[in-house]
């Protein structure tokens, strides 16, 4: 009777695990993830709502415990890349490696890297990877300009198609970023016409809020996270996340209280003008909660 | 007795006011075009502090952020000379070392042509002239394009001498000051009072201070009377934006807030909040 007990009680602890689906991803608690990219992968880490915090907040919603490295260097290409993995990727010894790669190399024209050199310098960069046993998600290149039709991304259809080849041949994770978002600028260029400014970019390549929110999605997805629970994630943890900008502007005896508050406390001056506007507003989650 | 009290203090204030400006090459109600190639920062420190004692004159911006001295030679006839001011403080040399990709940089030869006839035509207009020598490209004193600006500066310096012009010399007093600042702090970044932002060069607040000071100083102004605007005026002054991020749940409050007072925007409130906690 007791042992009866007990075994159902195991059983329905393992199902309420199961449940969480954490069991399910190819991702496992205390795994690192190594992002190796450019420019759009050093602001993914650099801004607070860069996707490589979205990635590793909805991993944790997900029941997945992720330690980031970040390794994206602005301006870097393939051949940058393939220098710097040993040093900045697999001596670190992560579980996980993701890579986007292939804008700088199309975008900086005749001082970027052509098809054959592109295919050459990841080849070798990915048999590095395998050698050392981490494991591998290709995000395919995102957009360079908000315009679908545009030269640049045109030049970039046979880099992502290859991509996309490598990953299927061995058999690695594949984020396609470019599918979403030329999908979703489509979509929303359908929708409205008229609508002015960038979409998911701050200047036409480099991820907005809604950008890095795409990527992260995009990533998380790949993972095995599912649609239902991802949707959570955004409106339970990105929601919370500052990302929008405001000014202040301070007199110095004012500047001057401030840092004194902030040295007492050990906060930064950010942290304190946030709490401000949520006590006067009775806002409990200003996005520096833990 | 009450309005003979108030008399007399407004009698004396305008007497100080009197006094204080008279050792002054600038006077009151006159006009300033600020031919910089950059923000200009520093303007409103000079418009409060020459007001404070009595001096109260009409700012003309024609400064434009990023021109180099051909792009400002080119342009001072429509910008300055067609506008009349009585004065025109004129920056210019950090941009024409600076590299950016989108521009050449300004041989000296070449800056010492365009600059010697820009202020000839402004001279020839008969309006009063002051030279401010450019000021430094990150805090680092060893740094190759400081050594160049010390150059351009070292040319205008004489040249401005040479014609009689008032000169305010940013670039000396810059470069005293950090390299001063660096026989104690190796590391820029831990400098206490730093004269530039952290992309190196845009001016924080002590270094609008610093070229303001100049200003004053080339207007004739004494150290006490500057210290005084210092003290009184500059230290109540806008000194420093912050640049905060907020969430959204934050920002629709705010908004929903802003509605119902049906007074602010959402900027002002924030802002308000902020400075209603630091001075409660």
């Amino acid at each position: 009777m007791k042992i009866r007990n007990f075994l159902s009680a195991t059983l329905l602890f393992l199902t309420a695990a199961c449940a969480v689906s954490a069991a399910e991803l190819p991702i496992k608690n205390g795994d690192s993830i190594a992002f190796l990219g450019d420019s759009i992968t050093y602001g993914g880490w650099s801004n607070p709502y860069g996707y490589l915090h979205l990635v590793v907040s909805g991993l944790k919603d997900a029941g997945v415990n992720v330690t980031p490295i970040p390794a994206g260097v602005s301006g870097h290409k393939s051949i940058n890349m393939n220098g710097r993995v040993q040093r900045d990727v697999i001596a670190k010894g992560p579980a996980w490696m993701t890579l986007s790669c292939g804008v700088n190399d199309v975008w900086h024209g005749k001082r970027g890297v052509p098809l054959d050199k592109f295919k050459i310098e990841i080849t070798e960069l990915l048999d590095k990877v395998d050698k050392a046993g981490i494991k591998v998600m290709i995000l395919t290149a995102t957009m360079i300009t908000e315009n679908v039709n545009g030269e640049f991304n045109k030049n970039m259809i046979p880099y992502n198609n290859w991509l996309r080849q490598i990953a299927k041949e061995r058999g690695y994770l594949l984020a396609d970023l470019s599918a979403d978002m030329i999908k979703i600028i489509t979509e929303v260029k359908a929708k409205e016409p008229d609508r002015r400014g960038y979409i998911l970019t701050s200047d036409g390549t480099h991820m907005g809020v809604d950008g890095n929110k795409m990527m992260a999605r995009g990533i998380l997805r790949a993972f095995g996270v599912t649609e239902e629970q991802i949707r959570k994630t955004e409106e339970n943890t990105w929601r919370y996340i500052p990302c929008k900008s405001q000014l202040i502007t301070l007199n110095t005896p004012q500047i001057e209280k401030l840092e004194k508050i902030c040295a007492e406390r050990g906060i930064t001056p950010d942290q304190f003008i946030r709490e401000c506007v949520g006590k006067a507003l009775n806002i409990s989650n200003t996005g520096d909660q833990k | 007795m009450k309005i003979k009290t108030i008399l007399f203090t407004l009698f004396s204030a305008a007497a100080l006011h009197l006094s204080a400006a008279e050792g002054l090459a600038i006077k009151n109600g006159e006009s300033v075009a600020f031919f910089n190639d950059n923000v200009g920062n520093y303007i409103p420190l000079i418009k409060e502090g020459l007001k404070s004692i009595g001096v109260d004159i009409k700012v003309i911006h024609a400064g434009r952020n990023g021109q180099t001295a051909p792009l400002m030679n080119a342009r001072v006839e429509k910008d300055v000379i067609s506008k009349k001011p009585d004065w025109m403080l004129l920056s210019c040399g950090v941009n024409d070392i600076w590299y950016a990709i989108w521009r050449k940089d300004t041989p000296l030869e070449q800056y010492k042509k365009e600059m010697a006839d820009l202020l000839l035509k402004v001279e020839k207009a008969g309006i009063k002239i002051m030279v401010l020598t450019p000021g430094i490209i990150t805090e680092d004193p060893k740094y190759k394009s400081n050594k160049r600006l010390a150059e351009y500066s070292a040319w205008l310096r004489s040249f401005a001498k040479e014609r009689g012009y008032r000169l305010a010399d940013v670039n000396v007093e810059m470069m005293a000051f950090i390299t001063n600042s660096y026989q104690n702090v190796k590391n820029p970044r831990d400098y206490k009072n730093k004269l530039m932002q952290d992309n190196g060069r845009n001016t924080a607040f002590s270094g609008d201070k610093l070229i303001a000071r100049s200003i004053l100083n080339a207007f004739g102004a004494t150290a006490e009377q500057i210290d005084g605007i210092e003290k009184k005026v500059w230290y109540y002054m806008p000194a420093r934006e912050y640049r905060v991020l907020f969430n959204i749940p934050t920002l629709e409050a705010a908004q929903k807030e802003v509605e119902r007072r049906k007074e602010y925007s959402v900027g002002k409130f924030i802002q308000q909040c902020v400075v209603d906690a630091l001075e409660k």
